[in-house]
């Protein structure tokens, strides 16, 4: 073959596929629903249609908006038109990329106040912190005043993590907790019963009795991959739950203390023994994708995951046998594990009259049923954030099985005081001081170190213990 | 090793100049090097064609066990892929990257004629100056240029994005450029000379064709870096002007089983510039193979 | 190294120049030619130097500008006596690209010798063995880590369990981290040496060759004789770019291993990252970007006289 017929048959080899992939863009886009979501089941009865709004054209401005990724934002993103609906004077501009890069970039703009953003989506680890600085401003006020928000439907511990003194920062968007899944065909196989309060000692039992490398079924999988919100949420939380602590109250590192090394050895030993190869490349995506393969025999984390593992079109084999239980526990019944995603305006803003209103917009009941609706399901609706949304006949249909659970994990946890004995600061599955995103990721790489076998878990937890100490001092919190 | 003091034949014709003499090994190898060479091309191009592959696959296909080659494709992840925006993106690279390849090869062209044929006294501490402009993580200059771009205002436009590749390419250029110009044979400079030609007209008239195959390979070059780029694109540009690797990694998302998608958007991302790099690699090796050393 | 001199041309050519130079030293412009291009490099990388050099000198959390202030040389202090995660960074950079470097130039000069020749489909892979070049380091990236190196699902770990005795099933970035980044680095910068390298060869002349094979060379004799000594100058510049590049190459470590496990893959650039954007300690990142630069001044140097002795033909 000459390389001029080559050339041209490479490229029609790559070009073909992709004009038909865009050709059957247009077939897509005549679908009422773009990315139809799994939900979109049988099972989901039709909406009641959303209270009737009157567009408000009195409000005007362009707003910026930086969006982490997740796919309730991205459904949030498809229902612009609808906020336009009633917005009309509003221009909204969005900026969506995955969590780390968004946090960077949304970081980088609020630290210094450069005014790119007028509304971003962070954490409750972020919010009290930079309303301490000054940079964000109070949104809840307005938002309790207004009648159509429903503010006392939001829950009660969800807003505690935005509070900075008795000022509301942020909106939750969505909201989770910490739960444990787990395979129902696998335990009825092997003659087990997951109690709907496991402690972590029964997990290690399941999981060493379920534990089938060979066969490609691991017992126990968990988050290893390094990073404060990934490996060091699921650590912090079982730290918490084993009654342990980050730091004692003068800001003493308590790593190397008895149950907060017990929890950690815990947790290296556990997936050593029973985890999946390779555990400390996974985060949640990927541990996830090993659920849904049917690799995980239990699965400890986010109580957003059940909507997704339970979907037909997720997880087309185990959808039926996912099983649901609270975070395991050990000293204290529950790890406190809580996390949102917010909305909250910067408080350099020059379009606050248009801001809030998106954000009221993105994080009212009405929003979640206009997504519903216009979805045709739950699958990418934002949920954890309102009790409204457990009382709703449309998602117990799909959710029975895990409802109850959240709900009560999510008023359960109380991440203001999170551990056994007094700690100086707050956070369920993080510690709330600037330092912890790095301290989070070193202390964790520690440990993964300790998850390969490159070093032992003393070592690992020693290491750590003087990070944390090093940070405490460097940062002027211990004398 | 006095093996040969072959004076390269002087090119009269300046259109001609480019290494017509030269040429690959004529000699035609065993049909043992064939398998060997085809085999190690394989394998190397393999964790390309699998990407390829995957983006066709169902997202559990992608994920099943054996590996699949052969399976029944779907246009189902493209679909996903290129149901938000992907043109803008498309966009902004195409201009960001040829954009600041032209600056670069504006900027860079002179200066290297400069440092090849007017040498100053200190051209090679010059030369070193630009090489050393990429010594500098970039994580480590990130705040700095931050601030500097929010106070020009240049935090999440074209025109930020464009001046950091400019500064990112240029060295390269100017190091591979100035070889290309040191390839030009001196008799040429001299009749050029005789002919009392002005710098413009003996640039482009004369000297700029001759190492036509070397510019083209800068640029070539200077795109593919430009393009690929990631860091600055996510730090500085990504609110306003998003190029192609941040459409890329929007589908890292906390979703799960997400490789297939990832395939997909990975080959979208990369296409262009692959398929440039397919069509233009005689291009690159002729044009590095005037010079290059020097 | 007869050889190699007698292909130096700019030694000839700066034999003639001076002369040369005086009689085009009448056009004032020439030489001046230079210079937008050193004003542009100088107010676009120097200005963010110069104000880096300044932060590094500064206590600076972005997340708590309350504790603000002038720390004089404590950043530096702290990476030098009290940080580990520097001096392994460093041991690591130096791995990383002596590794990296030197296996890409062995892959490459592979690479060109085998497309150096005729043979069906040359064209062809030639165009495979370009490819991994032009793609993405992002995507690239992401491909190895998932679809190649996964140790449940990775193609690499299936074929090794299929194929060899034992079902081996390594868990690549977990237990050989350094090895597994320097390959994926290889496979990506091989094609560039190959590139230069090829260029090297092909400016061998067809002459040259044929009076060796008249002389009743063996093919590993030309090898020896003629190509490696005429191809050590595209070697060094191989050498010289790729150390110049890989150094910076942070997105397969940010998106393979997080510079982990532990800090076994953290390389200087990768700290700067963990410091600067992940800790926001605009200080102790800007630091640590200083000494990247007085470090990579000093190691170029060295490289680049080296190099300049070896042009001179030792």
């Amino acid at each position: 073959m000459s390389r001029r017929s080559f050339t041209i048959t490479a490229v029609l080899m790559v070009l073909v596929p992709l004009l038909t992939a865009i050709a059957g863009r247009g077939a897509l886009a005549q679908d009422a629903t773009p990315g139809a979501s799994p939900m979109a089941s049988p099972g989901a009865s039709p909406m009641a249609s959303p209270a009737a709004l009157e567009p408000d054209p009195s409000i005007s401005g362009t707003i910026d908006v930086g969006m982490v990724g997740n796919p309730q934002m991205v459904a949030l993103q498809g229902l612009l038109p609808e906020f336009n609906r009633l917005y009309p004077n509003v221009t909204v501009n969005m900026t969506v990329l995955p969590e780390n890069e968004i946090r960077q970039t949304i970081t980088q703009d609020i630290t210094n106040q450069s005014g790119q953003f007028d509304v971003v989506t962070i954490g409750p680890f972020e919010v009290p912190l930079w309303a301490e600085q000054g940079w964000l401003e109070e949104v809840g006020e307005e938002a309790a005043a207004d009648p159509n928000y429903a503010f006392d439907d939001i829950f009660p511990s969800m807003l505690a993590g935005l509070t900075y003194e008795e000022g509301v920062y942020a909106l939750p968007f969505y909201g989770e907790s910490g739960m444990t899944f787990y395979r129902k065909d696998l335990f009825e196989a092997a003659g087990l019963e997951m109690p709907e309060r496991p402690t972590w000692d029964q997990i290690a039992e399941f999981g060493a009795a379920l534990h089938d490398p060979d066969n490609g079924v691991y017992g126990v999988c968990l988050r290893g991959l390094p990073g404060w919100g990934e490996q060091a949420a699921i650590v912090t939380t079982m730290i918490n739950a084993f009654g342990g602590r980050w730091y004692d109250e003068d800001f003493n590192a308590q790593l190397e203390d008895e149950d907060s090394a017990a929890a950690i050895r815990f947790y290296v030993d556990t997936l050593r023994q029973y985890g999946p190869p390779g555990v400390e490349q996974n985060g949640f995506t990927e541990t996830e994708t090993l659920f849904v393969q049917g690799r995980c025999a239990q699965w400890y984390d986010a109580t957003s995951a059940a909507e997704l593992i339970t979907s037909p079109q997720e997880n087309p084999e185990y959808a039926d046998q996912v099983g649901f239980a609270f975070s395991p526990s050990k000293k204290l019944p529950t790890g406190n594990w809580l996390w949102s995603w917010n909305f909250a305006m910067a408080s350099n803003s020059d379009a606050k009259d248009a801001g809030t209103a998106f954000m009221k917009w993105a994080t009212s009941r009405n929003y979640i049923q206009t997504v519903v609706a216009e979805e045709g399901g739950w699958g990418r609706a934002p949920t954890g954030s309102r009790a409204s949304v457990y009382q709703d006949p449309s998602y117990l249909a799909i959710a029975s099985g895990f409802a109850d659970i959240v709900i009560d994990s999510i008023n359960e946890a109380n991440p203001n005081e999170p551990t056994e004995e007094p700690v100086p600061y707050t956070g369920g599955q993080f510690v709330r001081i600037p330092e912890f995103t790095s301290l989070g990721n070193d202390a964790s790489q520690e440990w993964a170190a300790a998850l390969v076998g490159d070093q032992s878990v003393d070592d690992a937890i020693s290491a750590a213990n003087e990070l944390a100490n090093q940070v405490a001092i460097d940062a002027g919190y211990q004398e | 090793m006095a093996v040969a003091t072959t004076a390269r034949p002087v090119v009269r014709q300046p259109a001609r100049f480019a290494i017509r003499r030269r040429g690959a090994n004529k000699e035609q190898a065993s049909a043992l090097w064939t398998v060997v060479a085809w085999g190690v091309g394989l394998l190397a191009f393999f964790p390309v064609l699998y990407m390829f592959l995957t983006a066709f696959k169902t997202e559990t296909a992608a994920v099943s066990l054996p590996p699949r080659l052969i399976f029944q494709p779907t246009l189902e992840q493209f679909r996903t892929v290129l149901s938000g925006d992907f043109l803008p993106f498309f966009r902004n690279s195409a201009i960001a990257s040829l954009v600041s390849t032209a600056l670069v090869m504006l900027l860079a062209v002179p200066a290297a004629y400069a440092l090849a044929l007017r040498p100053p006294k200190k051209w090679k501490d010059i030369l070193f100056f630009f090489i050393s402009t990429r010594f500098m993580p970039a994580a480590g200059v990130i705040v700095p240029l931050y601030i500097i771009f929010r106070e020009a205002g240049l935090l999440g436009t074209m025109r930020g994005l464009i001046i950091l590749y400019t500064a990112m390419n240029l060295p390269i250029a100017i190091w591979m450029l100035r070889s290309f110009f040191e390839e030009v044979p001196k008799d040429v400079l001299d009749a050029a000379e005789v002919d009392g030609a002005n710098v413009m007209r003996l640039m482009t008239e004369i000297l700029l064709p001759m190492i036509a195959p070397g510019i083209a390979a800068t640029i070539f070059i200077s795109i593919i870096f430009a393009w690929n780029e990631f860091f600055f694109a996510v730090s500085l540009a990504a609110a306003g002007t998003a190029t192609v690797p941040i459409f890329m990694v929007k589908f890292v998302t906390s979703e799960g089983l997400f490789w297939a998608k990832l395939a997909a958007s990975s080959t979208l991302a990369v296409l262009p510039i692959v398929l440039l790099g397919w069509v233009a690699q005689r291009q690159l090796v002729r044009g590095l193979s005037m010079g290059a050393v020097k | 190294m007869a050889v190699a001199q007698s292909r130096v041309r700019p030694a000839a050519g700066r034999q003639a120049g001076p002369s040369l130079l005086h009689r085009l030293g009448h056009q004032p412009l020439g030489r001046l030619l230079v210079l937008p291009a050193i004003i542009y490099a100088v107010i676009v990388t120097q200005a963010p130097f110069i104000l880096t050099i300044w932060y590094s000198l500064q206590r600076w959390n972005l997340q708590r500008p309350e504790r603000r202030g002038f720390a004089g040389l404590d950043n530096y202090r702290t990476l030098l006596t009290r940080d580990p995660s520097f001096r392994e960074a460093i041991l690591n950079t130096f791995l990383f690209v002596v590794g990296a470097v030197l296996l890409s130039l062995l892959l490459g000069l592979f690479y060109a010798e085998l497309v150096n020749r005729k043979f069906p489909g040359r064209g062809i892979v030639r165009t495979l063995l370009i490819t991994p070049f032009l793609i993405m380091p992002v995507a690239a990236a992401l491909t190895w880590k998932n679809m190649m190196l996964n140790p449940i699902y990775g193609v690499v770990n299936w074929v090794a369990r299929t194929a060899l005795p034992g079902n081996p099933s390594p868990n690549w970035l977990g237990h050989f981290p350094e090895p597994s980044i320097v390959g994926v680095l290889v496979w990506r910068w091989a094609p560039f040496m190959m590139l230069i390298l090829l260029a090297g060869m092909q400016s061998i002349s067809e002459e040259v060759r044929e009076a060796v094979r008249v002389d009743g060379a063996t093919a590993w004799q030309e090898f020896r004789d003629i190509t490696m000594p005429h191809l050590s100058r595209f070697m060094q510049l191989g050498g010289l770019l790729g150390t110049v590049f890989i150094v910076q190459e942070v997105d397969p470590l940010y998106m393979m291993t997080k510079g982990g496990p532990g800090n076994a893959t953290t390389t200087l650039p990768y700290l700067v990252y963990r410091k600067a954007i992940e800790g926001s300690n605009v200080g102790l990142g800007a630091a640590l970007g200083v000494i990247v630069v007085l470090l990579s001044i000093v190691v170029i140097t060295l490289l680049l006289r080296a190099l300049d002795r070896m042009m001179r033909g030792v």
